[in-house]
């Protein structure tokens, strides 16, 4: 009887049951790194509670995390988490994508021409070195605590890192490739449709992730300065005013966008991108 | 005639053909900025108040350095020289945050390399470290350190470190197994492991490690500065432009610009260089 | 961070996941949609809509009738604005914007000289609880020159 029910389910094979897939994936969850990132989130909340209960004066220098929860439920009631949650993307989306759209055509169209491109890499280097923030104070003399200032830094730091790695991607693309083309009576315009671009692919991928990267930063320290409402307005003042838990929900949303963003948008597109294209460059 | 032709042939043999051609190319931009930035002076397209001329540029430094009574206040860091002092401070504050960050940056990086442990706890707490970019700690180490040095070194070292930290753990783990293996069985300890094994395998990483967080660093302690400094050039520039002396503001970004490119392309490009020659061939990038 | 795909039959499929293309002949082909930043994209977007269509869908709700017959007309007009909590400074730039502010009644804010346009858009955030018509007060209130 045992026998002959264990014989006969090792012949027909169970039908695997949507449960029985979704326990599978629930294993594998737990066996890769969600348990690990849920024990660390715990001990690290623990140990910040206990250093948080042993200091003085807690709500100055180190709040709870209760505090930071309860701060951030406040803020979500009264409207302002939300809005300056959707104020500083907004920036970001805007100030990146006109720095993107304008920086990739340029960069290749630099890339054109060996001379030119020869020409304008290190002055291109040298833009791309100073930073966005060192180049505010002068941003704000000539637009003073606008909106607009805070646009031209994020600009500003989206567009040189990304025409500049087009530009060197271009510049890497072997001559014998173009040559290639133009041997077998290539138009300009089809090289660059079909060697300059393609070629120039894995690098405009990693320019947008690296520049979308700066002009977060470049968001975060406009607020900041420029005094506009947003997510590093939020922790700017919640320093003056002493509400350090606002300070920290800050922090921690600065954190956690950037590496949703990452992990679910830019890491996706660039790794599909470099897998593509990227053979043209070897 | 022909010892114009000696001259030149003297330089191309000096700087070699190739690169002569690209710096003689590459500083035509720079010129027609230049050029335009005068012209603008000269034609008033855009009123002073925005563009300083060139030459109030230039006036700033001394205007900076006025009440500068000699050698010694210069290196005291005296308030009288405004700006040898805060070129001083904000490399001394590089220099400071690299002797302390890198070391333990590399060491808590090869820590984690080695032990997997040790990396699945701390590689979280990177990767959100990270990605709270260095600017947005200013406000909390405001709070904790107040206004001045202590703080702007802290946004610092934390980019630094934790820049430093990934990348010579990522570098140690693209180190083979076999090389670590072949030295345990021929009898080394763990040290010799480390030091035979990952520390030159993971060389090129930490050293573009190195590259990198310089660059970002920078970057960090720039906006520290402003934000929250009571030294440095970005203090510099920052009250400068409060007080509308556009001059001083442009001087500080273009002395920002050349410090940061010198430093990269005279100092750490060729040291990374250098060590992928050295040590590249360990070196697998995944 | 990498979770394996499972096909039908809980196999577990090989390839890239982050490319969204898998080479292994006779599995399910992912297709664009299974993408993770299209699906990404579509999530956020999906959240704005859903948060937008929120505030148009309780928005009407909140405004009195007797403020409804009073926007029909088309003129300013000074409102009373219900939070579910005392205005702090947010709140007050933002009622600035659309008019101007003259002091608290019934526990309410007094905002004069809102169109029409204003109160819709005040009547969409969810922090609002109730808007009304104000009865004409006897402190003139200051007008702002438009």
């Amino acid at each position: 009887m045992q026998k002959k029910s264990n014989v006969s389910s090792l012949t027909q094979p169970r039908q695997i049951t949507a449960f029985d897939r979704f326990m599978w994936q629930f294993n594998q969850l737990l066996k890769i790194d969600a348990m690990n990132l849920v024990i660390l989130v715990v001990v690290i909340l623990i140990g910040w509670s206990i250093i948080s209960e042993s200091i003085p004066n807690p709500a100055r220098y180190l709040p709870s995390p209760m505090a930071v929860v309860l701060s951030s439920v406040d803020m979500m009631v009264k409207g302002l988490l939300p809005s300056y949650f959707s104020d500083t993307l907004t920036r970001l989306v805007i100030g990146s994508a006109i720095g993107l759209a304008a920086g990739i055509p340029f960069g290749l169209l630099l890339g054109l021409n060996r001379t030119v491109a020869d020409m304008f890499h290190p002055m291109m280097n040298f833009f791309q070195s100073v930073s966005g923030i060192a180049i505010f104070p002068i941003v704000v003399i000539w637009y003073g605590n606008s909106d607009m200032t805070v646009l031209v830094v994020i600009l500003y730091t989206s567009f040189f890192p990304i025409a500049f790695n087009v530009l060197s991607g271009v510049r890497e693309i072997p001559i014998r490739y173009v040559n290639a083309a133009r041997t077998l009576g290539a138009s300009r315009y089809q090289v660059m449709k079909d060697v300059l671009f393609p070629g120039a692919m894995p690098h405009i991928a990693t320019g947008s992730r690296l520049s979308i990267g700066f002009a977060w930063r470049a968001v975060i320290a406009g607020e900041m300065l420029a005094g506009r409402q947003g997510l590093g307005w939020m922790i700017f003042t919640g320093q003056d005013t002493d509400s350090t838990a606002e300070v920290i929900l800050g922090m921690v949303m600065i954190g956690l966008t950037w590496i949703i963003l990452d992990h679910y948008l830019l890491r996706p597109i660039e790794a599909d991108t470099i897998e593509r294209w990227g053979l043209v460059q070897r | 005639m022909s010892t114009l032709s000696a001259v030149s042939i003297s330089i191309q043999r000096r700087f070699g053909r190739q690169r002569l051609r690209k710096i003689l190319l590459g500083s035509i931009p720079f010129l027609v900025m230049i050029g335009v930035w005068h012209a603008n002076t000269v034609f008033e397209w855009l009123p002073p108040v925005f563009i300083p001329s060139i030459g109030d540029v230039w006036e700033a430094i001394f205007f900076l350095q006025e009440d500068c009574a000699g050698f010694m206040p210069l290196i005291m860091l005296d308030n009288s020289c405004l700006m040898s002092t805060h070129v001083l401070s904000s490399v001394g504050r590089v220099i400071l945050a690299a002797i302390i960050g890198l070391p333990f940056g590399i060491a808590f990086g090869i820590l984690a390399g080695m032990n997997r442990t040790v990396s699945k706890f701390l590689e979280p707490v990177g990767v959100f470290a990270n990605s709270i970019s260095g600017i947005a700690w200013i406000p909390l180490a405001i709070v904790w350190f107040g206004v001045g040095w202590v703080t702007t070194l802290f946004i610092m070292l934390n980019t630094i470190f934790w820049l430093m930290f990934f990348n010579s753990m990522l570098g140690v783990r693209s180190v083979a197994r076999v090389y670590e293996q072949s030295v345990l069985t021929m009898g080394g300890s763990r040290w010799d492991v480390i030091r035979q094994v990952y520390l030159p395998g993971a060389m090129p990483s930490i050293i573009t490690g190195m590259r990198m967080s310089m660059g970002f660093g920078w970057r960090a302690l720039i906006a520290a500065e402003m934000i929250g400094g009571d030294s440095g050039l970005g203090f510099m520039i920052f009250t400068s432009a409060a007080e509308f002396k556009i001059e001083e503001v442009f001087l500080g970004v273009i002395v920002i610009a050349i410090i940061f490119m010198a430093t990269d392309r005279y100092l750490l490009a060729p040291l990374e260089k250098w060590t992928v020659e050295r040590w590249g061939l360990v070196w697998k990038p995944t | 961070m990498r979770r394996a795909q499972l096909d039908t039959d809980g196999n577990e499929l090989e390839g890239e996941y982050e490319s969204g293309i898998v080479e292994v002949e006779g599995f399910k082909r992912r297709r664009w949609y299974h993408r993770r930043d299209f699906r990404f994209v579509a999530f956020v977007v999906a959240c704005i809509v859903a948060f937008q269509f929120y505030g148009f869908a309780t928005g009407p709700g909140k405004v009195t009738d007797k403020l409804k017959t009073a926007m029909i007309a088309g003129n300013k007009m000074d409102v009373l604005v219900w939070a579910k909590f005392p205005a702090e400074a947010f709140h007050m730039e933002i009622y600035q914007e659309l008019g101007a502010l003259s002091g608290e009644q019934d526990g309410a804010v007094r905002v004069g000289g809102v169109m029409p346009g204003g109160v819709e858009f005040l009547s969409r955030k969810y922090w609002i609880d109730k808007i009304d018509l104000a009865p004409p007060s006897d402190i003139p209130t200051v007008q702002r020159p438009n």
